[in-house]
């Protein structure tokens, strides 16, 4: 395609600082107008920082940004909007329990306080404008009620009503299933035939590969160049976001030959918070189990079911290393060697206020190796953690920091060291990789791999289906709490479990 | 069994006057409840509308430009409580309970300063006193609300400044600033309800007489669901209550008379039982008391 010699937006030498660190520097790069940018990197690259400073957000420490080769600069996304300029958040800016139409109605460059919400000729104008780019919304449904794709169009739509010409998408696949991204893909194409620019912030290859003109690669808040989509294959993209090779070997994949049965939920059946759970599943010795599955539908609360953490009622039996699980309760299930990583880290997983050693010990602080007679041996607690520290190159390498200032890789790696330090049968481990950087990924991956190996089982949940694909023997998929299929590693196809994800039965 | 017919004119009136205040305070409550922010400081405006309308009442011997002086006493008293809440981002509930405990401490200073009295004022003479006209009014400012809150675009921007204020944010509105208005319009309204019970239900201010009606006016917003037309029939619930309880002191009921303190616990006992009845089905905006 032909690309016009003067960018549409133009960064020159653009810097910011948190502290004394510098997030972004010496930023200098072109967005060419009508097409569609990719910026990557790794968490932490610096890559949203940019289009936060772009958008108004942050404003830039150094340097000067250019829009139609006129200098601008934004105090906030206000100011952005003015240029047309808008932005798809990571997470939506949408209210649950008001409906679509009400969620696109509040956006109004001309805002007047006390007219009518319900204005007729703006809700034509948004409905016109949802079917020039093929968008089909349940207009008077609650966003609650709604699937993260259709939320997300929601949120397109609102920036498309305010007729804007630069569109800001940050990391929009990370929540959406297979299908979904494709046809997300394919509405970016649509507004780049429309004439709009679309900057994509994402760290999925494939996606770049796919849709991107233009490729800007972010490594350690620097830029590592700008290059024409066709020049780079995935493989060349990722060693230079990582600055050295990445292997994409999926792994060596071993038959499990054990029968020995260490986690068996038999037909069971639970309510929670209105909702129908059905599960029947075993978890062998030496078997990686990926749950695949929208968020949401129900995979998540395995993790307390298993664990006790409610009083359930439930029918059939859950049988843990040979236990009967609904004898435990909530400390019992925790006294076996079950290694958890929870979905939520921040939320459920550790207290961030405090210190990273202390963090070490939660949920484990009266093992023997460090709690005796009510007394916690601090000096040995931050012995053994300081050892984890160094075996899963945590950085900093600050055992002293509170937990809230570790990077999301890094945060992660606290908890999958602490999981595994106490050697356990069992991982549960949900969304291990959530919001976090390609080098932890490789290493919170080796690390189930390892557990596999040594005859451990890895209960993996997952929206990821890369990741799956990747490390399971056996994927199940669960839909509206149900297991809706199982395939084993010889057969695996994406297509199929994509569709069992959406509810298609084959 | 006393003559009690809760079908009588008499008796309905008596609902709608003992309503009143409490139609008031609670929309008031919804007003900056609906914003996101914890109103738990309705008592203190109350108090502060009760007695600035009665000061102001006295003063100008004219109950209508008390009641006015009123909402704009309990709208700048406002003033000091979005400072802490919207401003600062002190916890709700505890500037909410302080502002109380100020309005309790400074009334009986100010009575002493202006009347040289313990906490009453000069009752204002009995023709002076204010009518159903209130009642009127409260209706018509539910009325207002629920047109404000569910068809304009400012009334949206409260839904949203309490559901998902980060939304409201994206799209160039000022969360802070709707949630000022909101709790200035709610000082101002639950004044109102404090000037209806110092003109209205009598004719001076007397000490603490709001007696809780902030916190039942609450409960009254709790039970209609945050929502402007059930939490009138909330505060018509209690209002019935109320009514009742004040007819039946001193009735002998088979020959047998309850005490009059049994009776006069009656609202206070029905907003336990419906609050512990119903709450768990209760929608409060997602965002309240939350930033």
């Amino acid at each position: 395609m032909e690309i016009n010699s003067i960018p549409e937006i133009e960064f020159s030498n653009v810097g910011k600082r948190f502290g004394n660190v510098w997030a972004n520097r010496d930023i200098s790069f072109g967005i060419h107008s009508n097409t569609i940018h990719a910026i990557i990197g790794e968490n932490g690259a610096g890559k949203s920082t940019i289009m936060k400073i772009l958008f108004g957000i942050y404003s830039a420490d150094a340097g000067t940004i250019k829009l139609n080769s006129k200098e601008v600069r934004f105090n906030s996304p206000i100011d952005a909007m003015k240029y047309k300029i808008g932005m798809v958040h990571q997470h939506f800016m949408l209210s649950p329990a008001h409906t679509a139409l009400e969620n696109v109605l509040l956006v109004d460059p001309n805002q007047k306080a006390l007219e009518s919400y319900f204005k007729k000729d703006k809700i034509e104008k948004i409905k016109a404008t949802a079917k020039l780019y093929k968008f089909d919304i349940p207009w008077d449904t609650l966003v609650r009620d709604l699937g993260v794709g259709i939320q997300q169009k929601i949120e397109i739509l609102k920036l498309l009503c305010l007729d804007n010409q630069i569109l800001i998408f940050d990391e929009p696949t990370a929540v959406l299933t297979p299908h979904e991204i494709d046809e997300l893909l394919n509405q970016l194409l649509e507004l780049k035939k429309q004439g709009k620019t679309v900057i994509l912030i994402t760290h999925k290859l494939k996606e770049v590969k796919r849709i991107a003109d233009t490729i800007t690669i972010f490594r350690k808040g620097q830029m590592v160049g700008t290059y024409p989509a066709s020049e780079l294959d995935e493989k060349e993209m990722a060693s230079r976001m990582v600055g050295k090779p990445v292997s994409f070997e999926k792994r060596s994949f071993e038959k499990f030959s054990g029968k020995d049965q260490l986690l068996k939920l038999d037909n069971v059946k639970f309510s929670y918070e209105n909702k129908d759970f059905h599960f029947n599943f075993t978890l062998h010795r030496g078997e990686i189990l990926g749950i695949a599955g929208i968020e949401g539908h129900g995979q998540e609360k395995l993790i307390p079911f298993i664990l006790n953490v409610k009083k359930y009622s439930y029918t059939g039996s859950t049988t843990i290393l040979g236990k009967d699980a609904q004898k435990l309760g909530p400390n019992g299930a925790r006294e076996l060697p079950i290694g958890v990583f929870p979905e939520d880290r921040l939320r459920l997983g550790v207290l961030p206020e405090l210190k990273a050693f202390q963090n070490f010990i939660l949920g484990y602080q009266r093992n023997s190796k460090w709690f005796s007679k009510g007394i916690l041996d601090w000096t040995k607690i931050k012995t053994l953690t300081q050892t984890m520290f160094d075996k899963f190159k945590v950085e900093p390498n600050n055992i002293n920091l509170d937990f809230h200032a570790f990077s999301g890789g890094n945060q992660q790696k606290i908890v999958v060291a602490r999981e595994l330090f106490h050697g356990p049968e069992i991982i549960i481990a949900a969304h291990p990789t959530r919001g976090v950087d390609i080098g932890a990924i490789e290493l919170i991956h080796e690390q189930l791999i390892l557990a596999q190996e040594k005859g451990k089982g890895v209960l993996l949940i997952s929206s990821e289906l890369d990741e799956l694909l990747k490390l399971s023997d056996r994927i199940l998929v669960v839909r509206n709490g149900k297991i809706m299929g199982e395939q084993i590693r010889a057969n695996f196809c994406e297509k199929e479990i994509g569709r069992n994800m959406l509810g298609v039965v084959t | 069994m006393g003559e009690i017919d809760i079908f009588s004119l008499s008796f309905i009136l008596s609902v709608l006057r003992v309503s009143t205040p409490l139609i008031f305070a609670a929309q008031a409550g919804l007003l900056s409840e609906k914003s996101g922010v914890v109103q738990i400081g309705l008592e203190g405006f109350m108090l502060a509308g009760a007695f600035s309308g009665a000061v102001f009442a006295h003063l100008t011997h004219s109950s209508y430009l008390g009641f006015l002086m009123a909402f704009v006493c309990g709208a700048c008293a406002s003033f000091l409580f979005s400072l802490l809440v919207v401003r600062l981002k002190t916890d709700a509930i505890v500037a909410g309970t302080g502002f109380n405990f100020l309005m309790v401490g400074l009334i009986p200073f100010l009575t002493k300063f202006i009347f040289n009295s313990t906490g009453s004022t000069p009752p204002i003479p009995i023709e002076l006193r204010l009518s159903y006209e209130v009642t009127v009014f409260a209706f018509a400012v539910v009325l207002g609300i629920y047109f404000l809150i569910s068809k304009t675009r400012w009334g949206y921007w409260i839904q949203f400044a309490g559901e998902y204020p980060d939304g409201l944010t994206a799209c160039g509105v000022s969360v802070d600033k709707v949630r000022w208005v909101s709790v200035f319009l709610c000082g101002g309204l639950a004044a109102l309800g404090g000037a209806s019970l110092s003109l209205f239900l009598s004719s001076a201010y007397s000490p603490l007489m709001t007696g809780g009606r902030g916190f039942i006016a609450l409960s009254a917003l709790i039970l209609g669901k945050w929502k402007p037309l059930p939490t009138l029939m909330g505060c018509l619930v209690f209002g019935v209550f109320d009514a009742l309880q004040i007819r039946l002191q001193g009735v002998p009921i088979n020959g047998f008379t309850i005490p009059v303190q049994w009776i006069q616990i009656l609202p206070y006992v029905l907003t336990i039982v419906l609050l512990a009845g119903f709450f768990g089905r209760s929608q409060a905006p997602a965002y309240l008391g939350k930033r």
